[in-house]
């Protein structure tokens, strides 16, 4: 069942490079899928190119700041020029977040994080879902949040901010694109094994850290079929952490 | 990559001998699962797929924790339990009865929490295992004529949390799925006609379709799955984008 899942389904992901967007694009590739690999670090993403092409998919890159006008717009470009056709999946992912308390964070810095978590997706996923309307084809996005949407670290208002605004951003294109069969999830993973984690493992019910490809499993669930009747959910990735 | 996500695990599905219950038993018996169905005397399974069914009475505390004994001395474990079975009742506050409250609750509430102590206490015996809960959107909103049912399933919903925190540290992982606008003969019965449960979806669900039983098979069978595997606590909510507006 799952190794058919991406028969003729190409994969749009955004945020490539980081952790998470690696793990994905790798899961869907095994999965079948043509990957599109966007990401605004054009070294890293050469580098995830030379992984990806040991994956025995066709492997787009495009290097594009997608928090820009311009990025999205070259985007737009390459999109329209590709042979695999539009991508039927999206995954957005941004890699930056702001470590800055509340009282020092500058105007420059919260319009950073806001474009980059917010901006972005906001008009990728609107650029995209015009297109798979136009094509009248039915098209799926993932949105890769944070538990820090829910429950708050030191340090991360700006991130916590944007975060949060992503939840309502993934309901309300989900209410909005259901009827043209388009679903919208989002998926807020906590408590990953990475460099910088604030958290104790101790205070994760589960008892460990999880990993990327943890991720990537849920987000190979919401892309596929398997999940034709969930839309606008965001899905907790945390090993119980925001329970207690 | 396995084809199949549950190869070899020991499934006990409550109330798996129809709807969403049945749907449910035959989609983890075609991931290779090895499934219990355990459901009232009179429900007739198909013969196909291979699925063990055994008779309950889930207000009867030493039923269930019979039929878990029996099926670890046959199967050699409990892998997976699925809290499925539930009741429904349409009925204005002052006219539930006390009886009304007891029958549902102790189908709805009491049976998930005592079968779930006992798979926990036989889980964390083995290598673990996971439990997953069938609670209902009922757990969010309110529709006015079903505030036991919807307290019963805010009960699961809860229950979920709470035991996902307790059994966490035992190698257990507690999650429940939240049907929506489900079509089946429950909710046929309860719309009075099909007709009916229409013109509630077009009016309510954004994807503009009834889920089906195996929508939500699909989901247990995910927060079955190790792609779930570090997902604790969760209600995943499976309706068609319902709950969104």
């Amino acid at each position: 069942m799952r190794a058919s899942s991406f028969d003729r389904r190409s994969a749009l992901i955004c945020g490539a490079t980081g952790e998470i967007g690696k793990a994905v694009a790798k899961r869907l590739a095994c999965e079948g899928a043509a990957l599109v690999l966007v990401d605004a670090d054009e070294l890293s993403l050469e580098r995830l190119a030379k992984e990806a092409n040991t994956w025995g998919t066709a492997v787009d890159l495009v290097v594009a700041d997608v928090m820009t006008a311009n990025g999205r717009q070259r985007l737009a470009t390459r999109l329209s020029k590709l042979t695999e056709g539009v991508p039927s999946v999206l995954v957005s992912h941004s890699l930056i977040e702001t470590r800055a308390s509340f009282l020092s964070v500058q105007p420059k810095d919260y319009r950073c994080q806001m474009d980059a978590v917010v901006e972005a997706t906001f008009f990728v996923g609107q650029q995209m879902a015009r297109q798979w309307i136009e094509l009248d084809s039915a098209g799926v996005v993932v949105h890769i949040g944070s538990i820090a949407g829910t429950v708050h670290f030191p340090e991360r208002s700006a991130y916590a901010t944007a975060m949060a605004a992503l939840q309502g951003l993934t309901g309300a294109m989900a209410y909005e694109l259901a009827p043209h069969s388009i679903r919208v999830n989002a998926v807020a993973p906590g408590c990953l094994d990475a460099a910088g984690n604030s958290i104790e493992r101790s205070a994760v019910p589960a008892g460990r850290f999880g990993s990327a490809d943890e991720i990537a499993g849920v987000v190979s669930f919401l892309v596929s079929e398997r999940s034709s009747y969930i839309t606008g959910q965001t899905i907790t990735v945390d090993g119980g952490y925001l329970l207690q | 990559m396995k084809d199949k996500c549950l190869q070899g695990k020991v499934v006990i599905i409550t109330g798996g001998g129809r709807g969403i219950g049945y749907a449910t038993a035959v989609a983890m018996s075609q991931q290779g699962a090895r499934v219990f169905v355990a459901d009232l005397p009179e429900r007739n399974l198909p013969a196909d797929p291979p699925l063990e069914h055994f008779s309950v009475d889930l207000t009867e505390p030493c039923s269930l924790s019979s039929l878990m004994d029996r099926v670890v001395l046959e199967a050699g474990s409990l892998d997976v339990l699925v809290n499925n079975a539930g009741l429904h009742l349409s009925k204005l506050v002052p006219d539930v009865t006390r009886e009304d409250w007891s029958r549902l609750m102790s189908v709805n509430l009491e049976a998930v929490f005592f079968a779930s102590r006992e798979a926990s206490s036989i889980m964390s015996r083995g290598n673990g295992g996971i439990i997953i809960n069938v609670a209902s959107t009922s757990a969010f909103v309110a529709s006015g004529g079903q505030a036991v049912y919807e307290a019963s399933k805010a009960g699961v919903a809860m229950l979920t949390r709470s035991m996902a925190v307790e059994m966490a540290s035992d190698n257990i992982r507690v999650n429940a799925v939240a049907p929506g606008l489900i079509e089946t003969e429950m909710t046929r019965s309860l719309f009075r006609s099909r007709e009916n449960l229409m013109f509630r979806v077009q009016e309510k669900v954004p994807l503009n379709r009834a889920g089906t039983p195996e929508d939500i098979a699909r989901a247990v069978v995910f927060l079955a799955s190790e792609d779930a595997s570090f997902i604790y606590g969760e209600t995943l909510v499976v309706d068609g984008g319902w709950l969104l507006s």
